[in-house]
C-alpha cells in the first residue's frame, strides 16, 4: 500500500492537515482508530469562542460534520477503524484494521493523534463512575447516557468548567467543583457560567478520598493551605455517584516516541512535545505534528496547525506554488498568534515559541 | 440514564433496538452505540474485576485509551467496550482478572 | 558532573553485568561509580527474553558442558540469594526450558547433543518425545514438534527488573550510578588504567570493568564481538498456561523462543530478520514484525487471537569461540572484561561475583582462564557471516571453531 501523505488522526487537526494537502492536490489517506472520524469534536457541544475566522459560535458538533464534507469533497481517503501499530523506519507504517494488517509506504505523515486526559491518584480513585471528565462528556453528549446523578467535578480548567455545564444542562446535580488552586484556572466565561447555575467552586480544596461498595457512594473533600497541605478538621464527607477528573491532557505521542523524535519537556502544554519547526515538520524530515500531540492547546489552534502541517507537506510533495504556499502559511500563522493572546494565550505562545527555538538548537 | 431530551442535542433519535446478554441476562441496546454504553444505560458500572486484588473497575476514559473497561465479547477478553458497537445477541460477561481464552488452556501449576 | 570524580573501580554499562559488578565490588567495600550511557537495561539487558539458561549446548563448546554447567549453576545460586535479601523482585522463577525440535532430523541432532553433553556429566538434561513433549507445553503446535531437550531446572526472571534491583542494591552500598553518562575512552597510562574519560572530564580510578557488551570492542583494542539483531515481541497479559519456557532449535529456520512472564505477558523473540548496514541499529522493522508473527501463529497457534502489544530489537553479542569473556585484560593492568557471550541472564550475577573475586582478592572462586578476553589477540581478524543473525553466527563458529582452538 502507498500513498503520498498519511495523516494519523481523524481530529480537528488531521483533518485539516487532510483537506488542506488534498485541495493542493496530494494524495492524502487519513487513518483513525475508531468508528467515526472527527475526533473528540463530537462530544464539543458549546459554542466555540474568538474571531469569525476561527468559527466562534458555532458549535464543535457543527464544525467536525463541516470538515468531514470538506474531506469528503476534496477525496482524502478516509481509513476508520484502523490502527497505526506502528511508525517505522523510512516512514513505513504498520496498520491493522482488525481482518487485515498492513505495510504502508508513505511520504510525508502528519502525526496528530491528539491527547489523552491526564488521572489523578487519591485512596478509592480506581472505583467505578471515577472517570476522567471527557469520558463523562463522552457519555453524554455522544451516548447520550448520563453516568450519574450527584457530581464532583475535580479541577477547574475548561474540562471540568465545561463539563461540570453540560452534566447540568442534561440534567445531573453539580455538587461542586474542587481546585486546589487559589484561582479557577480556566476561562472566566465558562466559571462564571456554571456560577450563574449555583454551583459552588471550591478553590484551595482537593479531593481526599472515595469510597463505595461496587461504585463510588462518597468522597473527602479537604481545604488546602497555601504550602498545598491539607488543613486538619477542614474535611468534609459528601455524597456523590461520579466523580470527574478534570486535571489537564496529556500528548499521545506514542508514535512520535517510536520514530525517534527529538522531544522537549515542556510542562505549560501537558509534558514531553516532539519539537517542530514553525511549520509543523519534526526532527525527521517529512513527518510533521499537529494539534494536541504537538503540545496541549484547544481545537481552534489544533485546526490551524493542521492546515500549517497541510501546507508544508503539499511544498514538499511539489504540489503547490511557493508564493501560494507562503501566502498560506502567513494567513495561518496570523490566524494562530491572535488564538494565542491575552492571559490564556501568551503562556501557549512563549511555549510553543520555544519548541520552535529547541527545534532550530538540534 | 439515557438523556432522552436534551436541551441543545433535541430528542433522541429513533434506532433499533438490539438485544444484549450480559453475564446471562438479557439488556436493551441500540444498533450502533457502544458495548459500555449500553451497560451504563442498564445501571451496570462495573464492567470487570482486577486479576489481583479482584476490584472493581468501570469506564474510565471513554475514548479507547485507558483499557480500564475491558470485558469478555463472545468469548474474547480485554475487548475495549468504550470503543466497540453492540451487535444483535452479542455475549458479554464481566471479565474476571485476566479474563478465560478460548483458545489458550490454563491449566494452573 | 563528572569533574572531579574518582573511586576504587569505575564499570561501564548499566545492564544486568555492569549492575552486577558495581553491587558485587561496592559490597566488598569498594567505592564504585557506574557510567551508563543511556539508562539501566537500555541495552540488550532490557529487551531480551530474560531465559536463564544453564549451559544451552549445541555444537559450540559443548566438549565444555561441565565447565559451564558449573558456571551458571553458580549464577543461578546467587540469584535465589538475590531473591532472599533484594528489596526489589526480579521475578525468577525455575519453570524448566524445553528446547524443541520440529523434523525428525532435528529430533536426532538432539539425541546426539544429548549423549555428548551425558557422557560429559550433564545428567540433569532430559530428551523428551513428541508425546512427552506436548503434555508439558500441550499449546504447540503439535505439526511442528517432533521432540525436545529437557532441563527442569532453566528459568526465566524480569531482565530490567533484575537489573533495576541489583542497581538499587548497589546504591544502598554507597556506589554512585551516572546515567546518561557515556564513556568515550578508557584513560590509559604506561599500560595501566587511569579511569574514563566522559564528556565534562575524567572520572579517576584505579580499576575500570569494561561491561559493555555488544559496545565492549569499542572500547577495548583486542576483545572481539559480533553485534547479533534480535528482536523481541509481547502479548497482552494472559493467564498462566503450563509455564514451561520453549526455545526452537536454532539449526532450523524457526530460531525462536517464548517465555511467560510472572505477569502473564508472553515474551516471544528470535533473530530479527531484516539486516540493515548498521548491525547496532536498535530500531524495528515493520517486515520483522510480520515474519516473527506468522512463525509465532504457526508455532503457537492458540496465541493467534491474542494481541501484541509492544515489539523492539536488541542487540546480543557473541565471541568469535562462543565462549564468554570475563577476566582481566591482558597488557593493561587495571582493566576486567565482563562480557558474556550471549546469555547475559544466565551468566550476570556469577560474572559480578567473579570481578569483585578478581579484583579485590586477585583469584575467583571459579577458574576464568577459558574465557581469557586476550584469547583474539594476535588471532586472525574473524570475516563474519552477513547476515549477521545467530543461526548462521553458531554455524560459523561451529564451523571455525577449530581455527580458534589453535
Amino acid at each position: 500500500m502507498k500513498t503520498e501523505l498519511t495523516v494519523i488522526g481523524a481530529g480537528p487537526a488531521g483533518l485539516c492537515a487532510s483537506i488542506e494537502a488534498a485541495k493542493n492536490g496530494v494524495d492524502v489517506t487519513i487513518i483513525d482508530e475508531n468508528r467515526k472520524p472527527g475526533g473528540q469534536l463530537f462530544k464539543q457541544i458549546h459554542r466555540f469562542f474568538g474571531e469569525k475566522e476561527h468559527l466562534a459560535g458555532v458549535r464543535g458538533i457543527e464544525i467536525g460534520n463541516m470538515l468531514l464534507e470538506d474531506a469528503q469533497k476534496y477525496g482524502v481517503k478516509v481509513l476508520l477503524n484502523t490502527i497505526v501499530w506502528g511508525l517505522f523506519p523510512d516512514l513505513k507504517l504498520g496498520i491493522s484494521n482488525g481482518n487485515s494488517v498492513n505495510i504502508l509506504e508513505t511520504q510525508n505523515i502528519v502525526i496528530a493523534t491528539g491527547a489523552a486526559e491526564k488521572p489523578l491518584s487519591f485512596p478509592g480513585w480506581t472505583l467505578p463512575n471515577i472517570m476522567v471528565a471527557g469520558a463523562a462528556q463522552t457519555m453524554v453528549n455522544v451516548n447520550r447516557v448520563l453516568p450519574g446523578n450527584r457530581v464532583l467535578i475535580v479541577g477547574s480548567g475548561n474540562v471540568g468548567l465545561i463539563v461540570a455545564y453540560q452534566l447540568s444542562q442534561a440534567g445531573a446535580e453539580v455538587i461542586a467543583l474542587v481546585e486546589a488552586l487559589p484561582k479557577v484556572s480556566g476561562w472566566q466565561v465558562h466559571a462564571l457560567k456554571i456560577m450563574r447555575m449555583g454551583i459552588p467552586v471550591l478553590t484551595s480544596h482537593t479531593i481526599t478520598e472515595a469510597e463505595g461498595k461496587s461504585y463510588v457512594e462518597r468522597v473527602e473533600i479537604a481545604k488546602l493551605d497555601e504550602n498545598n497541605r491539607i488543613i486538619e478538621g477542614s474535611e468534609t464527607k459528601v455524597n456523590v455517584d461520579l466523580v470527574c477528573i478534570a486535571v489537564g491532557l496529556r500528548p499521545l505521542a506514542e508514535l512520535c516516541w517510536m520514530a525517534g523524535l527529538r522531544f522537549e519537556y515542556i510542562p505549560e502544554l501537558g509534558g514531553f512535545i516532539p519539537l517542530h519547526d514553525e511549520n509543523m515538520e519534526t526532527s525527521i524530515k517529512g513527518i510533521y505534528v499537529a494539534g494536541d500531540v504537538a503540545g496541549i492547546e484547544e481545537a481552534s489552534s489544533a485546526m490551524e496547525e493542521g492546515k500549517l502541517a497541510g501546507i508544508a507537506a503539499s511544498v514538499s510533495q511539489g504540489k503547490t506554488d511557493k508564493k501560494k504556499a507562503e501566502r498560506d502559511i502567513l494567513e495561518t500563522k496570523e490566524r494562530l498568534r491572535s488564538l494565542r493572546l491575552g492571559t490564556y494565550g501568551d503562556y501557549r505562545y512563549n511555549a510553543k515559541e520555544k519548541i520552535i527555538r529547541k527545534f532550530h538548537e538540534l | 440514564m439515557r438523556v432522552y431530551d436534551h436541551p441543545i442535542l433535541g430528542k433522541l433519535p429513533d434506532r433499533k433496538e438490539i438485544t444484549i446478554l450480559v453475564d446471562g441476562k438479557k439488556i436493551k441496546a441500540y444498533e450502533d452505540e457502544t458495548i459500555a454504553t449500553a451497560i451504563l444505560a442498564s445501571g451496570i458500572k462495573t464492567l470487570r474485576y482486577t486479576s489481583e486484588k479482584h476490584e472493581p473497575r468501570g469506564i474510565f476514559c471513554a475514548i479507547g485509551q485507558c483499557t480500564d473497561c475491558v470485558m469478555e465479547v463472545n468469548g474474547q477478553p480485554n475487548v475495549r467496550t468504550c470503543i466497540t458497537p453492540v451487535e444483535e445477541n452479542m455475549v458479554i460477561a464481566t471479565q474476571q482478572g485476566l479474563g478465560t481464552w478460548r483458545k489458550v488452556s490454563s491449566k494452573k501449576k | 558532573m563528572a569533574k572531579n570524580k574518582q573511586a576504587d573501580v569505575v564499570v561501564i554499562g548499566g545492564g544486568a553485568v555492569g549492575t552486577s559488578a558495581a553491587y558485587h565490588l561496592a559490597a566488598r567495600g569498594m567505592s564504585v561509580i557506574l557510567c551508563e550511557a543511556r539508562n539501566i537495561a537500555s541495552g540488550a539487558s532490557g529487551r531480551c527474553g530474560g531465559q536463564v539458561i544453564h549451559a544451552f549446548a549445541r555444537d559450540v563448546n559443548i566438549d565444555k558442558i561441565d565447565y559451564r554447567l558449573k558456571v551458571t549453576r553458580a549464577n543461578t545460586e546467587i540469584y535465589k540469594e538475590y531473591q532472599k535479601s533484594f528489596e526489589l523482585d526480579f521475578e525468577f522463577r525455575q519453570v524448566g526450558l524445553l528446547d524443541i525440535s520440529i523434523t525428525e532430523e532435528e529430533f536426532g541432532e538432539l539425541e546426539r547433543l544429548i549423549e555428548i553433553q551425558r557422557s560429559l556429566g550433564d545428567d540433569e538434561i532430559k530428551l523428551l518425545t513428541k508425546k512427552e513433549t506436548l503434555e508439558v507445553m500441550p499449546n504447540l503446535n503439535p505439526d511442528m514438534v517432533s521432540g525436545s531437550r529437557w532441563r527442569e531446572s532453566d528459568g526465566n526472571l524480569n531482565p530490567y527488573k533484575l537489573c533495576w534491583a541489583q542497581a538499587v542494591e548497589a546504591q544502598k552500598l554507597g556506589a554512585e550510578i551516572l546515567t546518561h553518562t557515556k564513556v568515550e575512552d578508557i584513560v590509559i597510562e604506561k599500560n595501566r588504567v587511569k579511569g574514563v574519560r566522559v564528556k565534562d572530564g575524567i572520572i579517576e580510578s584505579e580499576y575500570v570493568v569494561n561491561a559493555t557488551n555488544a559496545w565492549s570492542s569499542s572500547l577495548t583494542k583486542g576483545m572481539e564481538v559480533i553485534p547479533v539483531r534480535e528482536m523481541a515481541m509481547v502479548t497482552e497479559r494472559l493467564p498462566e498456561l503450563p509455564p514451561q519456557a520453549f526455545e526452537m532449535l536454532c539449526f532450523g529456520d524457526y530460531a525462536y523462543g517464548a517465555t511467560q512472564t510472572a505477569s502473564g505477558n508472553y515474551n516471544l523473540g528470535g533473530p530479527a530478520p531484516n539486516y540493515p548496514p548498521d548491525p547496532y541499529d536498535e530500531r524495528i522493522y515493520p517486515e520483522e514484525v510480520l515474519r516473527v508473527m506468522s512463525y509465532i501463529n504457526t508455532i503457537f497457534p492458540s496465541l493467534e487471537e491474542v494481541s501484541v502489544i509492544r515489539s523492539w530489537v536488541g542487540i546480543m553479542a557473541l565471541t568469535p569461540d562462543g565462549m564468554a569473556s570475563i577476566g582481566p585484560m591482558p597488557g593493561v593492568e587495571g582493566l576486567f572484561i565482563a562480557v558474556p557471550d550471549g546469555a547475559g541472564m544466565s551468566y550476570a550475577g556469577i560474572t559480578g561475583k567473579i570481578t569483585a573475586e578478581y579484583i579485590c582478592d586477585g583469584k575467583t572462586s571459579i577458574p576464568i582462564d577459558l574465557l581469557n578476553p586476550g584469547r583474539f589477540i594476535g588471532k586472525p581478524k574473524m570475516k563474519w557471516p552477513k547476515p549477521y543473525d545467530i543461526t548462521s553466527c553458531h554455524k560459523f563458529i561451529c564451523d571455525e571453531e577449530s581455527r580458534y582452538k589453535k
